[in-house]
């Protein structure tokens, strides 16, 4: 595996990790506030993943250029909007799908 | 046409203002514990220097701070509301580079800090709670 398929897999990977962590921590935090659900061990979950994240973040990094990895690191918003939606089922209105677009189309701009 | 008076909690608006500040000044003192480090591309370099570097302890200081502002924010509102939010911090990041680390900003910079605004505004134009 080329040093840029490898950072291309650990990036997803990267993505994927922290929209969990997102999720996590969201059903933590909300346990909180409306029903005790063990809101310790999903908060707890939430921070490990953070942290794996960073790492599998810095090492594609690592592999990739940034102009690359920025872009595809920005699809963790779309990731966050369809867990929201199918596992928080938070209500993603066509306003703020395409308020995301228009975020991830320019995160991928700043990266050039 | 989107309701142009959305519900959003003052704590809320507070919190997320407060993520962003804290992600903004993670992500730079983050460059400058990296930037510290040797060239030589070993990922092992970089992680050895940047424990030794002072702005990676002042990074993580923040980044604890950052996660228990995160938590409460989103005890207020949804989550699809909250994240997309934070890549204000992608204009505020580029705008201190340019300003402190006088990093160049060129159009495509610019087009792209447009559009992250015209996406932000429009996600702030939906109800920021949907699942109480």
């Amino acid at each position: 595996m080329s040093s840029h398929a490898f950072g291309l897999a650990i990036l997803i990977l990267a993505v994927l990790i922290e929209s969990l962590a997102q999720l996590c921590l969201k059903q933590g935090a909300t346990s909180n506030v409306v029903k005790p659900v063990r809101p310790k061990l999903w908060l707890t979950l939430g921070v490990i993943l953070y942290c794996l994240e960073i790492g599998f973040y810095t090492i594609a990094l690592n592999n990739l250029d940034v102009s690359v990895a920025f872009p595809i690191g920005s699809l963790c918003f779309v990731a966050v909007a369809l867990l929201s939606h199918f596992y928080l089922k938070e209500k993603i209105t066509t306003i703020r799908w395409l308020g995301i677009a228009s975020i991830v189309i320019g995160s991928a701009l700043v990266s050039l | 046409m989107p309701t142009l008076k959305p519900k959003f909690p003052k704590a809320a608006s507070l919190g997320i203002i407060a993520a962003i500040i804290l992600d903004t000044v993670i992500q730079i003192t983050w460059k400058l514990a990296a930037s510290s480090a040797p060239h030589d591309g070993s990922f092992r370099t970089l992680a050895l220097s940047a424990l030794a570097s002072r702005y990676f302890y002042v990074a993580m200081g923040f980044f604890c701070l950052q996660l228990l502002n995160w938590i409460k924010v989103l005890a207020l509102i949804d989550l699809s509301f909250a994240q997309p939010m934070t890549a204000l911090s992608y204009v505020s990041v580029l705008t201190c580079s340019s300003l402190l680390l006088h990093e160049k900003v060129s159009l495509s910079h610019t087009v792209g800090i447009l559009f992250i605004l015209g996406g932000v505004f429009l996600v702030s134009r939906t109800k920021a709670q949907t699942t109480l």
